[in-house]
């Protein structure tokens, strides 16, 4: 991804920044049949913030993604996005509370131009999200996000790496107070995601909100985070600064396997 | 505002093919093809509306014919003079065979009412999605041909109703499809259009992205359902005699394969492929009854003109999913011949400055 030049943040930004929403997850759980996806998790994440997620394969992340978005509910526990439950809410309503995410496996609008996937999410914002947050226009975003000339272009028609930005452009339009990231790296080589660490950085001061990004690329999280979550077999095992992290026991143990792997 | 004026632009090009049309049958039909002419403008104002529903959503109707009579029979039954309602439908309930309306009220009221009943069945159509919906369509097809043919005393069941003023000519026809083709073309390219379209994209995806699909399918359903019943109010108003068989499954038949030949995503799609199925079924129609060609002698084919269409159907699902124009619009395809065209030009004027 193209870096983008950091800047101060808007101004008309930092005026809402002065009470910041956060997004807090309290005692969540989600089985299907009689296995725990997810046990008992809680975490927090800030507009500002960049938080990661990281567990092997299988862990529950994107269970966890899946809650937070809405495209799941909980069996137990409280998602809130500053202040405001969002038990029970549709994916639809978490976007228009605020959370705005990226998936996985990618799924741009296929048949629609890049300014059209950008245009779906931006319509949402005017009809709801407004009032609340001030956003960049579409073009702008465009500029920002690595995309600028491809407005009119088939999305499905774009390298994968491109498909990936529009994602991401199209979950900035939403102008969310949270944005989620599921596996932004995957299938990047190790200069890629380097640049993505830029990005990802610039788009937290560019937009102003928060982001949790999920990935099961240790360097990336490590290097990308302020505050990291380790998740192994649904359950939250550590938490806290990349520096802590690396030298916890039971991080080390279930999911590290050696030290060395850290570095 | 813009986009009204965009629209307006992007529908010039359909809109001259069609006048063109209008004025060549006008002027050198002889009166069977000036019929053939009209029934291609009610065809065409029905895919059309047709397309706006399945175009966007990416949801097979085949209800749609239903709407069509809904309004046929609304005009007819609003319009007919008094005395022939009396031989027609003596007993009408709510005094309606004491009623009558002059052209416009009539129309209007027949517009409206299908946009009610299209509404409320919209309701529940909008909350299903995939082949869940699309039998739910069908069977409103089947309810609604059962009620015709049933409620004797409103529509006289499965007889013809007869006798409805006939005002409608070859313009109404012409003037109503290029209207159709506005109102999908609007639709298309507004922002409900785009969600729309990105919901069938990719349902999870526009769902997080705030798209209200379960809306926006129900308001595009109605639009759909009163475009196509405007192509009734044609029927009804050029031949002067309806009955139900005119709003089942041939009807639905012609208009789905109308609409996947010429590609259901874009409007010109469904303006392409109006035109190839009317001119194909005119010559499956000729040969089915054995006519003397260049000096062979064919033998008499009857149904032809359906197993026409069924092959159609097969035939665009197993090779060409997409459509004739694959989901395009003729301007999209002009943009991007002139693009591609200027990109091949690019670098031989590199080439030529060295």
């Amino acid at each position: 991804m193209a870096a983008i030049p950091h800047t101060t943040p808007d101004p008309a930004r930092a005026g809402v920044a002065a009470l910041p929403a956060t997004l807090a997850i309290e005692g969540v759980s989600k089985h299907f049949g009689g296995v725990y996806a997810v046990r008992d998790v809680s975490l927090t994440c800030s507009e500002g913030e960049i938080v990661g997620l990281i567990g092997p394969n299988g862990a529950g992340k994107t269970t966890l993604m899946n809650l937070i978005s809405g495209t799941l509910t909980p069996d137990q526990g409280d998602i809130s996005l500053g202040g405001v439950s969002l038990n029970g809410a549709s994916p639809a309503d978490c976007a228009i509370a605020g959370i705005a995410r990226t998936f996985q496996n990618i799924r741009v609008f296929h048949r629609l131009t890049v300014r059209q996937n950008i245009e779906v999410a931006y319509t949402t914002y005017l009809r709801h999200r407004a009032h609340k947050r001030a956003s960049r226009s579409i073009e702008e975003i465009m500029e920002l996000i690595g995309l600028a000339g491809d407005g009119d272009l088939k999305a499905g028609t774009l390298p994968y790496g491109k498909q990936r930005r529009v994602e991401i452009a199209r979950a900035l339009a939403l102008a969310p107070d949270i944005l989620l990231l599921d596996e932004p790296a995957a299938g990047m080589n190790e200069a890629e995601s380097v640049g993505l660490i830029d990005s990802v950085r610039a788009i937290r001061d560019q937009f102003g909100c928060g982001v949790v990004v999920i990935d099961h690329d240790l360097k990336f999280i490590m290097r990308v985070s302020e505050r990291i979550n380790v998740m192994h077999m649904g359950e939250l095992i550590a938490s806290g600064t990349p520096d802590e992290v690396r030298v916890n026991k039971e991080v080390i143990e279930v999911y590290l396997g050696t030290k060395s792997a850290v570095s | 505002m813009d986009l009204v004026r965009q629209t307006l632009l992007r529908t010039l090009i359909p809109a001259a093919i069609l006048v063109a049309i209008a004025i060549l049958v006008m002027r050198y039909g002889q009166p069977y093809q000036i019929r053939v002419g009209y029934v291609f403008f009610i065809n065409l104002t029905m895919v059309v509306g047709l397309q706006i529903f399945m175009g966007n959503s990416g949801t097979a109707s085949f209800g749609h014919a239903a709407f069509s009579g809904i309004a046929a029979y609304t005009v007819a039954i609003l319009m007919t003079p008094l005395m022939l309602k009396r031989t027609l439908i003596p007993d009408a309930p709510f005094n309606l065979d004491q009623v009558v309306l002059g052209p416009i009220p009539s129309i209007i009221l027949a517009l409206l009412v299908t946009g009610v009943v299209a509404y409320v069945v919209g309701l529940a159509i909008s909350r299903l999605k995939g082949v869940g919906a699309e039998i739910g369509t069908l069977a409103f097809l089947v309810i609604v041909h059962v009620v015709f043919t049933n409620w004797i005393e409103l529509f006289r069941g499965p007889r013809a109703f007869y006798g409805i003023p006939i005002i409608s000519n070859l313009w109404w026809g012409l003037g109503a499809s290029i209207i159709a083709v506005f109102v999908a073309k609007l639709f298309r390219d507004s922002k409900y259009g785009v969600q729309l379209r990105a919901s069938s994209d990719n349902m999870l995806a526009a769902k997080a992205m705030g798209v209200p699909v379960d809306r926006l399918r129900l308001i595009a359903w109605t639009l759909s359902g009163i475009v196509v019943g405007a192509g009734g109010v044609l029927l009804a108003t050029n031949l002067g005699t309806i009955a139900p068989t005119s709003f089942y499954f041939n009807q639905t038949f012609l208009m789905m394969a109308m609409l996947l030949l010429g590609g259901m995503r874009s409007v010109s799609g469904a303006v392409c492929g109006t035109i190839v199925i009317a001119l194909g079924s005119e010559i499956t129609r000729t040969l089915e009854s054995g006519p003397v060609l260049l000096g062979i002698d064919f033998p008499e084919m009857f149904g032809l003109t359906g197993f026409f269409l069924g092959a159609v159907i097969v035939l665009v699902m197993a090779f060409r999913r997409e459509g004739i124009l694959a989901g395009e619009e003729f301007e999209d395809i002009w943009d991007d011949m002139t693009r591609r065209l200027r990109r091949d030009k690019a670098p031989a004027a590199a080439l030529d400055e060295r």
